[in-house]
């Protein structure tokens, strides 16, 4: 039955005309219900999309959850589980109670460091143990410059001292 | 030989020719009077009217669905664009599915399979992923519906004459997850039959006529579903037996006062003539 019926006006619409035209006899028992609760849209074969992309959900913490991460080590982790589905959790990770302690730090003016500093010692106080993480020399950490991410700019440093070394051997040679 | 791969679960139901035109035909209307009677223009009134006669929206909520993961869609990259009026965004590159759309959705889905089934009408559960076959099952069973949960066999629906011989066909299909059944979405289509359906963040959403925007992977989601629309039917075949039972009662008293009307006649005559 290769027919392209079924992609035209709605099954109710098409049930309602077999039924008008006498050719269905009997009035489908899902008629009444799909009539009483109509979906939203009725489907359709070609429907186009609506184009663009799903918004990307995004948050300030986010980047300031990043830089956590990046610059400061957890020593020791808290023993206590962290439910997902609170909305006010009793108990939160240490990177999103360090997150608010430091926005609430930069909103009273300092910078991003000394806020991050401040947050450090408060939950140092509390017994959570973090510490600054200890960069390798030559690479910059936190408090380099801004722009490209600390890890990828101590490699890129890391290869200019290679370079540099490996011109002055040939050089010499 | 491949037929044998659907389930009939139910015990046999009247079977009357298919039409040409894949549309339902004349079922014996004897069988249905009065139980249709009790069905639809109870005391009560027609069940349709009522806004929420299965007592759906106390069944599900938001945090239920959030709990069950209903939420999750698949990696960006690997989206369906037509689901994007569904979406609420993505995270971390895996789409997030906007359970307040959600909800509404599957709240209309379960009262239109709460109602076919208070109606009598067949449910078929299709789900053609091996992983929930059992549960796909189970639920089937539980509600006293039909399921197809191996694959699905081209012209089930519109060759139902040579496949399962002449047949009622189903007046609702609910498809579990909607990419493996393309064949049989189209079939339920071109039949003329309402199908619900589970849409994830990757599936087309086109021929459904009640789709579900929701998770299709996790057993926790998938198990909510299914238990959801097995408690809504089950709840409509209770209502529907326990009206049944109130108008054969109402039947019955009306003739056993007749009966014993007749019956004190027959005594007093007796006690006449035995005199």
């Amino acid at each position: 039955m290769a027919s392209r019926v079924y992609q035209m006006g709605t099954i109710v619409s098409r049930v309602n005309h077999l039924l008008q035209t006498g050719v269905l006899k009997e009035r489908p028992l899902w008629l009444d219900v799909v009539e009483a609760f109509p979906p939203d849209v009725f489907p359709k074969h070609n429907q186009t999309p609506e184009g663009g992309r799903a918004p990307v959900i995004a948050y300030p913490e986010d980047e300031l959850k990043r830089k956590f991460y990046d610059n400061y080590v957890i020593v020791k982790q808290p023993e206590k589980c962290v439910s997902l589905f609170e909305e006010k959790p009793e108990v939160t990770s240490v990177c999103s109670r360090f997150v608010s302690e430091q926005s609430k730090s930069l909103s009273l003016g300092d910078d991003e460091v000394e806020a991050g500093r401040r947050a450090m010692w408060m939950l140092r106080s509390e017994g959570i143990d973090i510490r600054v993480k200890q960069v390798a020399e030559g690479v910059s950490g936190e408090d380099g410059k801004t722009g490209a991410p600390s890890t990828l700019r101590g490699l890129k440093d890391l290869l200019e001292q290679m370079h540099s070394r490996q011109s002055h051997t040939g050089s010499q040679s | 030989m491949r037929a044998k791969s659907l389930s009939t679960e139910s015990p046999s139901v009247s079977k009357p020719t298919t039409l040409p035109s894949g549309g339902l035909a004349a079922a014996p209307e004897a069988q249905n009077e009065v139980t249709d009677r009790a069905v639809i223009g109870g005391a009560v009134g027609d069940p349709l009217n009522r806004d929420d006669f299965f007592g759906v929206d106390s069944m599900t909520s938001v945090r239920q669905l959030l709990e069950a993961r209903v939420h999750l869609g698949h990696k960006t990259g690997t989206w369906d664009p037509r689901m994007k009026p569904y979406l609420f965004g993505s995270r971390a590159g895996v789409h997030i599915i906007d359970l307040d759309k959600t909800l509404p959705h599957l709240r209309r889905a379960l009262n239109v399979a709460g109602h076919v089934a208070l109606r009598n009408g067949i449910i078929l559960f299709v789900s053609e992923r091996s992983q929930f076959e059992r549960l796909v099952q189970k639920s089937a069973r539980d509600s006293g519906e039909y399921f197809v949960t191996q694959q699905w066999v081209g012209g089930t629906l519109t060759n139902s004459q040579m496949l399962l011989r002449t047949v009622r066909l189903p007046d609702l299909m609910i498809f579990l997850s909607v990419p493996p059944s393309k064949t049989a979405i189209k079939e339920a289509a071109m039949c003329n039959i309402p199908s619900i359906g589970v849409v994830d963040s990757d599936c087309n959403p086109n021929l459904i006529t009640y789709p579900i925007p929701g998770n299709d992977d996790t057993p926790a989601a998938m198990s909510l579903y299914c238990s959801l629309f097995s408690e809504v039917i089950s709840r409509a075949k209770a209502t529907r037996e326990s009206r049944e039972r109130r108008e054969r009662e109402e039947g019955q008293y009306k003739e056993g006062g007749r009966e014993q009307s007749e019956k004190d006649e027959l005594a007093s005559e007796h006690s006449i003539a035995s005199q």
